[in-house]
């Protein structure tokens, strides 16, 4: 008796053995054969068990959008936030000056309901629809559009993104204290019409007023919590389709059906439930019972959600190597940073680590940005670097590597101690699948060392770094020029063509600007300083019930105004 | 006993002291800054953040003003999430915590102690052997491991349970069974090894052949001697407890103060650093301070003198 039910304790002991080793080793096995599993069927994987947790079940047309976001907000301030994932939040909760179409290509009436500008783009002119309120119930004023512009030119409301208002006439002095208010680009001309002045011509600023970041917020609301404004529930004024109820911050947000909202009957959706939470696993669970609306998934995991309903999202974001030609003495020979760019295979490099090679990047500006006579300036421009992806390109670049070794007088084995690969955590196996072609087609194998944000940052600043993989750009708007401008703005390239074209960009509009834009871009990447490695790329799975989701490629990510729960 | 209390007041003081001291320069000797900076962010934006956290100020100047306002009892505002004081954020955080924690040590120490008494004593047993495997599966098998695979099981698939969240008591049950597990093995086997050593003492002898009965050796000697070193190791498992398991609390995303402290960190967000290390301090120094005179009422040999 005693015998044998130690041979069954045994024998459960086993088993848990043998559970946990699975669960060490088995997880991506266990999830893929589970997507098998569910086939057709996946979109009720939850099975009869279901009421326990939450008790949605039945009524499918429930108007709940379940969304999640990585990380806590530090603010909703539309004027503060710099976090891409809150901007989600800022654009829900606070009408923009105008609203992106679903399609993510034009604009549509938002708070202001129309939008005109002169001919050469420096004078913006909006009206103020009537009769918009606060979800407090009072108007929204022209003193309110106008007194979110000071505010956030005011230091003292310490908003780290300030700069990104100095595209207005005067604001860089307004906010350094070197001008007043009637020297602003801001101007009342009336109780509904405004008028913005822009520093320079700027015939993209269409998508600054249909950004979060233009949302303006109450100024009773402003004045009342100064600069902590947005950063409770009950520390905010909303103006557009959701209003915030609850914040338990690090944890969970709920926002709910803003009934004071000018445009309230063309919102469907009453509540929007958002988990706080970086646990990949975590979400997937929560996804497969049916708690998450929408999961993003990894280029791993993609396999896995095969049969979900996935949705490509091309980011306007470049990643690229940065060279350092001022400090180290084998990246200041352009052979060698020739030789090193043909050496890395893109194409093989995006098939490897984002599973598509099409992501490659032979540009600077990505697909998607708007280029000559409304085209697409990417197609345009056309891919301007070479690489290995042509076998013949790998003798070139090994002729290059040789004859630049030579005008310096070091060897190849002097080059690889010469420097190191500098990367985040995060970029890691890009540095190293980086580091394993220059080895295989160059014969150099540079060490990888990895850095954290904090430091590597400052040595970009400052350039004292080598040579820095993953490093990247994203535009807040569809121009060639927020591709670029920070390499002139950074300073280290001390070229006065370059610096030349740039500024003469700056005085120009239309086609003749875009195509300045494209000679600097071909000027840039023919110098082999920045070497461009892939576009970004998001993929999510959304359940079937979900309608009329926005998911844009620059700016805030997701407009839930118009997205309604069937079934 | 009073003096030695305002002896042990005395040297808190000052351990407090040094710890701010150290951690306020080692935090600002890390490089980052509480509020992000971008390649964009131009100089004349930067200098003015600077001036409005106070950071541009020389570093002593900065360490005086902090240390000012502590006296004062101020341990401030966090610099990233402005809304959110140190001391709120502990007094949120650390009740769930400790709920947590406390379940877990509670469950883990009664089941733990239990299965340690009886594999000391039915040494070689069946039971014995379990409680080895157990203790080698609660030392090797890493939290989020564990937590994840009763959150797959219990929660995803028999739904029995939320996946996360903190809104009742159903959704402690597994936080509180992640956090048992590894007090389960880590009583079991101190116990057991505990056990099998007061075992062999002469005391266990003598009181058998005063012809007392098993029953009464085990309960008046045995387990009495054997909760000695159990009862040291309570001090810092409670203080640990208070402070949070960031693991667990990340899992299944529990509003807990263990999060806190690594994405305060994370934030450079020198305030709360400041404010989380001398509250954690602060309950570790007292958490000892009561071990050692409870461990005078448990064992009187240690009883404090004066």
């Amino acid at each position: 008796m005693k015998k044998q039910r130690a041979r069954w304790i045994s024998l459960i002991l086993v088993l848990a053995m043998l559970v946990s080793l699975a669960a060490c080793g088995g997880k991506p096995a266990d999830g893929t054969t589970k997507a098998a599993e569910g086939g057709e069927g996946t979109q009720a994987p939850a099975g009869p068990a279901g009421g326990e947790t939450q008790g949605a079940g039945a009524s499918a047309a429930e108007q709940v959008f379940k969304f999640f976001l990585g990380n806590e907000p530090a603010t909703v301030d539309p004027w503060v936030n710099n976090s891409g994932e809150a901007g989600v939040l800022v654009a829900a909760l606070h009408e923009p000056m105008l609203r992106k179409t679903n399609d993510g290509q034009g604009w549509e009436p938002a708070l202001m309901t129309d939008y005109q500008h002169n001919d050469d783009y420096t004078v913006h002119t909006l009206t103020l629809r009537e009769g918009a309120k606060w979800a407090d119930g009072t108007d929204i004023t022209m003193d309110d559009v106008v007194g979110s512009f000071l505010r956030v030119l005011n230091p003292e409301l310490g908003s780290a993104i300030a700069y990104k208002y100095f595209v207005i006439a005067g604001a860089e002095a307004y906010y350094l204290g070197e001008a007043d208010e009637s020297q602003l680009g801001i101007k009342a001309v009336d109780g509904q019409t405004l008028e913005i002045t822009t520093a320079e011509p700027c015939d993209y600023f269409v998508d600054y007023l249909t950004a979060a970041s233009f949302a303006p917020v109450s100024q009773a609301a402003a004045a009342q919590y100064g600069d902590t404004y947005g950063t409770d529930a009950d520390k905010l004024v909303a103006s557009g389709p959701f209003k915030m109820t609850e914040w338990v911050h690090s944890n969970s947000i709920v926002l709910e059906k803003n009934e004071n909202y000018w445009d309230a009957a063309n919102v469907t959706l009453e509540k929007i439930e958002i988990t706080i939470t970086s646990d990949s696993n975590t979400l997937q669970g929560m996804y497969q019972n049916d708690e998450l609306s929408i999961l993003k998934v990894s280029d791993e995991l993609l396999a896995q959600y095969a049969n979900e309903n996935i949705v490509d999202n091309e980011q306007l974001r470049l990643t690229f190597i940065e060279f350092n030609p001022n400090t180290n003495e084998y990246l200041a020979n352009i052979k060698i940073r020739e030789a090193l760019s043909i050496a890395f295979n893109r194409r093989a490099f995006a098939e490897q680590v984002m599973h598509n090679g099409d992501l490659a990047a032979y540009g600077l500006v990505p697909v998607g940005v708007e280029g000559l006579n409304g085209g697409d300036f990417r197609e345009q421009a056309g891919n301007i670097v070479t690489d290995a992806s042509d076998a013949s390109e790998i003798e070139r670049a090994n002729q290059l590597l040789e004859e630049g070794l030579k005008e310096i007088g070091k060897t190849k084995e002097e080059m690889a101690e010469g420097f190191s690969i500098q990367c985040l955590e995060s970029g890691k196996t890009q540095a190293q699948a980086i580091q394993g072609m220059w080895k295989t087609n160059l014969g150099l194998e540079m060490p990888v060392s990895v850095l954290d944000f904090n430091v590597i940052l400052p040595m970009l600043t400052e350039g004292t770094f080598d040579c820095v993989i993953g490093g990247g750009q994203d535009s807040d708007y569809r121009d060639p020029q927020g591709f670029m401008q920070f390499i002139y703005d950074e300073g280290k390239w001390d070229n006065a063509e370059f610096k030349g074209l740039v500024e003469k960009a700056h005085t120009q509009v239309g086609d003749e600007r875009i195509q300045t834009w494209m000679d600097i871009e071909r000027m840039v990447l023919e110098n082999f300083i920045y070497i461009p490695q892939v576009y970004a790329t998001n993929h999510f799975a959304i359940k079937s019930n979900v309608q009329g989701l926005a998911i844009f490629n620059y700016g805030y990510q997701f407009d839930f105004k118009y997205v309604t729960i069937t079934e | 006993m009073a003096k030695y209390v305002a002896k042990r007041f005395v040297s808190m003081l000052i351990t407090l002291f040094l710890v701010a001291t150290i951690t306020f320069f080692l935090m600002h000797a890390v490089p980052g800054q509480p509020f992000e900076i971008t390649r964009e962010t131009p100089e004349s934006v930067k200098q003015a953040l600077y001036e409005q956290y106070g950071l541009d100020k020389p570093l002593f100047e900065q360490y005086l003003i902090y240390m000012k306002n502590l006296l004062r009892g101020d341990f401030g505002v966090s610099m990233k999430y402005k809304s959110q004081s140190v001391v709120g954020t502990v007094t949120a955080g650390m009740p769930v915590s400790a709920l947590i924690g406390f379940g877990g040590v509670l469950i883990g120490c009664l089941i733990g102690s239990v299965l340690g008494a009886v594999a000391a004593l039915k040494n070689k047993g069946f039971v014995d052997y379990f409680v080895i495997v157990l203790a080698i599966l609660g030392v090797s098998i890493p939290n989020f491991v564990f937590g994840s695979l009763i959150q797959r099981y219990f929660a995803v698939e028999w739904q029995m349970f939320p996946i996360q969240g903190w809104r009742g008591w159903q959704y402690a049950v597994l936080p509180i069974m992640a956090a048992a597990f590894t007090n389960i093995a880590y009583y079991a086997r101190m116990l057991r090894t505990s056990m099998l050593d007061t075992m062999g003492q002469d005391y266990i002898y003598t009181a058998r052949s005063k012809g007392l009965g098993q029953g009464e050796i085990v309960r008046k000697h045995m387990l009495r001697n054997s909760f000695l070193p159990l009862v040291t190791s309570l001090g810092p498992m409670c203080a640990g407890v208070l402070t949070g398991n960031f693991v667990i609390e990340k899992i299944f995303n529990v509003p807990g103060i263990g999060q806190s402290m690594i994405t305060s960190i994370q934030n450079s967000d020198y305030t709360m650093i400041m404010g989380l290390t001398i509250i954690f301090s602060f309950i570790s120094v007292v958490c000892y301070f009561i071990v050692d005179i409870v461990y005078g009422l448990v064992d009187p040999r240690i009883r404090i003198a004066g």
